[in-house]
């Protein structure tokens, strides 16, 4: 008989067989299960939460977003008229290098 | 044909389990848990058993939707009792304890039977779960499944994910090892 053989079958003859389960194991398991497919009902929740938050976000940064949006036309007219503005001061202002004389 | 059949019923009581029917899976609990069980027992012994027996078949409740179907049931579920073996061996591990726990209280407290076991039975039998405890858990793992849970090596391999020239090169060397053991504790073989 081959080492191997006579190894293996003095683990089976002398290997320990389990104690016996708690009566009420098999009860216990069973009332631990919860429906497949719902044991994360967080998670959804979770996703639910996330899901209004961002549309919130989105609608919100729309609405600042127009708040703060300028007509092209409106904006040109103005800064036309504040460079007119600016330009019309610093004539009155300028002086005549050529004509410069030094007190 | 038997098998096949096992394993059609298998496939059966996991749809009925997938639809919400809880009593399918009592019915792959009480076709499955006995090997469940002796397959924990001999890698992480009596302390924590039933624990352990429950926590294997509440992950594979829970698994059950990921659950392929690319291998048989039993070979799965078998991987989910190896982790959870492996856990509770690094769990003991960390608390510094002896691993597997059989030891001679557990022998003495056998129930009393017309055919007890003679004293020589019982003291191989500690030197053997000694043995057991002397090897690395991937040795003790094949020596388990293939020696003594009688599982073929290719479901080993199968469940382990490892190559079946692992699992025959391990169990060569954990063979070697538990022998040598055995010998130097004054066993014959």
């Amino acid at each position: 008989m081959k080492d191997e053989d006579t190894l293996v079958q003095f683990l089976r003859r002398h290997r320990l067989d389990p104690p016996p389960p708690h009566p009420e194991l098999e009860e216990r398991l069973m009332a631990e299960l919860k429906p497949v497919g719902h044991s994360f009902p967080w998670l959804k929740v979770l996703m639910g939460l996330g899901l209004v938050i961002s549309l919130l976000g989105f609608s919100q940064g729309r609405r600042l977003q127009t708040a703060h949006s300028v007509d092209p036309e409106q904006l040109e007219a103005y800064l036309i008229q504040n460079w007119e503005t600016t330009t019309a001061r610093s004539e009155e202002i300028t002086i005549d290098l050529f004509n410069y004389q030094e007190n | 044909m038997v098998a096949k059949l096992g394993v059609d019923r298998d496939d059966d009581l996991i749809e009925e389990c997938l639809a919400g029917n809880t009593n399918a899976f009592r019915s792959l609990y009480q076709r499955h848990q006995s090997k469940v069980r002796s397959m924990l027992f001999q890698m992480c012994g009596s302390e924590m058993l039933d624990d352990l027996v429950q926590e294997v078949f509440l992950r594979a409740w829970r698994g059950l939707k990921q659950f392929r179907r690319s291998s048989q049931f039993s070979t799965w579920l078998y991987r989910i009792t190896w982790n959870v073996a492996t856990d509770q061996r690094r769990s003991f591990a960390k608390r510094n304890q002896n691993q597997t726990k059989i030891d001679m209280e557990y022998l003495l407290n056998l129930p009393e039977t017309v055919s007890s076991p003679p004293l020589q039975t019982l003291h191989y039998q500690e030197v053997l779960y000694r043995g057991l405890d002397h090897l690395s858990t991937d040795h003790r793992t094949v020596i388990v499944l293939h020696d003594l849970e009688e599982l073929p090596q290719k479901e080993i391999a199968l469940m382990l994910n490892i190559p079946i020239g692992t699992v025959k090169s391990r169990l060569f060397h954990a063979r070697s090892a538990l022998r040598q053991y055995l010998e130097a504790q004054g066993v014959e073989l």
